[in-house]
């Protein structure tokens, strides 16, 4: 909990990839919502979000996630979520995020996905 | 359906919503965290309304705080609403309904019939509630949450949830809010106690001294202790010729003349007659122009403030705020008026006391004075191995002037030499006025050569400055003996034998000269 948040991003192709790293709590987790705005209005519009480094995602977490899947809703693309903690994937379920972005195991499967 | 695959799809409906449960229970001990975390109100804010949006799983929302000063709410947070900023000035009955409406505090938008204003400037949105944050019935503002992904609106469930959160963020708010006026009170209370001890040290400063020109010149020092002033003179009033003296400075006073008549200056007049502070700016004050000699004594913003005792006008502080400094406070003034008070009874009580050592008519120290300071002074003296000069001076021939002009014009011949002494001295010198025609002169840390070049200049004056009295011009000289410490005498009373010893001396040979007393080991040869 005291880790605080950070995260980095790339783009590969048509994909913009972010890692969060820390708790998903912290106010710092807008700035996923600013990376993925920016790219979104550069037409970077596939988006994969691994959550590895990032087991503990609470409300505040969500709440900016929505907000990046309600943009990419928006802009007609998709997104990715990977390797999600079974906490996590049962969260997200839940609170049907699901329904709006696809589960990886693993980054690589979801970037060759919407490469290809 | 089997009955194993019916009990299976309602277990697992009951653990969806034991996960549900949780996951609220898991956001209402967040916003306890929350409480405990020393960051700012609108950080602590926004991790609220997030938790708030993530909880039920809500696209936006916002939080509207009410200040019951102005009565007036504001958005002080918001995430992905139409406006980002957002002020409204709640009508009177609005807060009324709003503060007594407790039974319940969550509302569907569409439905809320208060606080129409507002959510229809948000209609964009497309707001799902409405939850008023208060605690025991005081209103601390409200917020509002959008509908979840898809434009779905919050289950009665969610609703219920809502109500919840809100209630602890209400409380969150409250406490936060307490806490940062009790932090501005400890601020404030910080800042009291630092003036009250400026103060403190500022009236120590003063309060023991009983010589007026060290006072003032005290004052002036614990003024630039207690404000940044670029410039300020201290002047007290003499009621009998209706003129202000120049007491003490600081910064510039080429400019500075030694009184002030009140006929000739208009801020005097001013502050003698309101006996209050008087702020000028130029342009921005009355009177609108000065007078030169005010401008250039006072300049061109000031303040002045008056030195009381118990009502009466004793004379003024004068300042000028450092340039750039755009002028004094109100603190500043209000301490500098508090230090003017203690000011006040200083300077009355100095004084007091110079009435009660010096002589009314010559304004010179008595005699008693003398006897009191002099023993003082030797001892400084031979502590410090320094010299002190004494000079004993005697008019020539008084007796004579007094029977041939009459009582009244002897009078005004030891006035006139009085001032002469007077203005001879330094400040820590002592003119002192010995006895009937007869003066004396302390002067502390002078040789014989300093002490007898002073005599020799007084001596000079008092020929040379011609008294007229009634049309007649009157020639006056004096006669000196001068004896030093520690070359002629090592004790008050020899000190004063030595010099009393000089001046007969001069009599005895022509007067209207000086005569240095030998030293010890001459007169032991002799």
């Amino acid at each position: 909990m005291s880790e605080e948040f950070s995260l980095s991003h790339q783009v590969d192709g048509p994909v913009l990839i972010i890692r969060t790293k820390g708790y998903l709590n912290d106010l710092g987790a807008e700035q996923v919502d600013e990376i993925c705005s920016e790219h979104l209005e550069k037409s970077v519009n596939k988006i994969v979000i691994n959550l590895e480094q990032s087991p503990l995602i609470n409300s505040i977490g969500i709440s900016i996630l929505i907000g990046v899947i309600e943009a990419i809703e928006e802009s007609g693309g998709a997104l990715a979520f990977t390797n999600l903690t079974p906490t996590n994937r049962k969260t997200f379920e839940m609170m049907g995020l699901l329904q709006f972005a696809e589960p990886f195991d693993k980054e690589e499967e979801a970037v060759a996905k919407y490469k290809g | 359906m089997s009955e194993s695959e019916q009990t299976s799809s309602v277990e697992q409906k009951m653990q969806q919503q034991v996960l549900r449960y949780e996951y609220v229970l898991e956001a209402l001990s967040d916003i306890g965290d929350e409480l405990c975390r020393v960051s700012s109100f609108d950080a602590q804010l926004k991790s609220l309304l997030h938790l708030l949006l993530g909880t039920l799983g809500v696209r936006k929302g916002g939080i509207f705080l009410f200040d019951n000063y102005n009565k007036r709410v504001s958005l002080r947070c918001s995430w992905k609403l139409v406006h980002k900023n957002f002020e409204y000035d709640l009508p009177h009955d609005e807060i009324t309904a709003l503060e007594a409406d407790s039974a319940d505090i969550t509302y569907r938008a569409a439905d809320y019939k208060h606080l129409r204003g507002i959510l229809e400037a948000f209609a964009e949105d497309n707001l799902d509630c409405i939850s008023i944050l208060k605690v025991r019935e005081k209103l601390i503002g409200f917020l509002v949450v959008g509908h979840k992904l898809k434009e779905i609106p919050l289950t009665e469930k969610e609703v219920s949830f809502l109500k919840t959160l809100s209630r602890n963020i209400s409380v969150a708010i409250n406490n936060f809010l307490l806490l940062s006026e009790l932090r501005e009170a400890n601020v404030r209370l910080d800042e009291k106690i630092q003036e009250v001890s400026i103060l403190y040290q500022a009236s120590q400063m003063i309060s023991s001294e009983l010589q007026l020109q060290a006072l003032l010149d005290m004052a002036m020092s614990a003024i630039s202790e207690i404000t940044d002033i670029e410039r300020g003179t201290t002047w007290l009033y003499e009621e009998e010729h209706r003129q202000f003296n120049l007491m003490s400075h600081l910064g510039d006073a080429s400019k500075l003349p030694e009184n002030l008549s009140l006929e000739d200056s208009e801020i005097l007049q001013i502050v003698a007659e309101r006996k209050d502070t008087f702020e000028y700016e130029k342009g921005k004050s009355q009177p609108a122009e000065l007078k030169r000699l005010d401008e250039k004594v006072f300049g061109e913003a000031f303040v002045v403030v008056p030195i009381l005792n118990q009502g009466e006008f004793l004379g003024l502080l004068h300042l000028c705020a450092t340039a750039g400094a755009n002028g004094f406070t109100s603190r500043d003034i209000r301490l500098i008026k508090v230090f003017a008070v203690q000011l006040g009874a200083a300077v009355k009580n100095a004084q007091l006391y110079e009435q009660a050592i010096t002589d009314g008519m010559t304004k010179l120290y008595l005699h008693r004075y003398f006897k009191q300071r002099l023993p003082d002074e030797i001892k400084r003296a031979a502590r410090f191995k320094r010299n002190l000069a004494l000079i004993m001076v005697d008019i020539d021939h008084f007796k004579k002037l007094n029977d041939t002009y009459g009582h009244q014009t002897g009078d005004e011949v030891l006035k006139h030499v009085a001032s002469i002494l007077r203005r001879a001295v330094r400040t820590h010198d002592l003119p002192v006025r010995y006895g009937g025609e007869e003066f004396a002169l302390v002067l502390p840390e002078t040789d014989m050569t300093g002490a007898v070049a002073v005599a020799e200049r007084i001596r000079r004056s008092i020929e040379t400055d011609f008294l007229e009295v009634n049309g007649v011009v009157i020639k006056i000289t004096a006669s000196f003996g001068v004896s030093v410490f520690s070359d002629c005498a090592d004790d008050m009373d020899s000190l004063i034998k030595a010099a009393d010893v000089a001046l007969y001396w001069s009599k005895e040979h022509g007067r209207n000269q000086v005569t240095a007393a030998p030293a010890k080991i001459i007169r032991e040869v002799e």
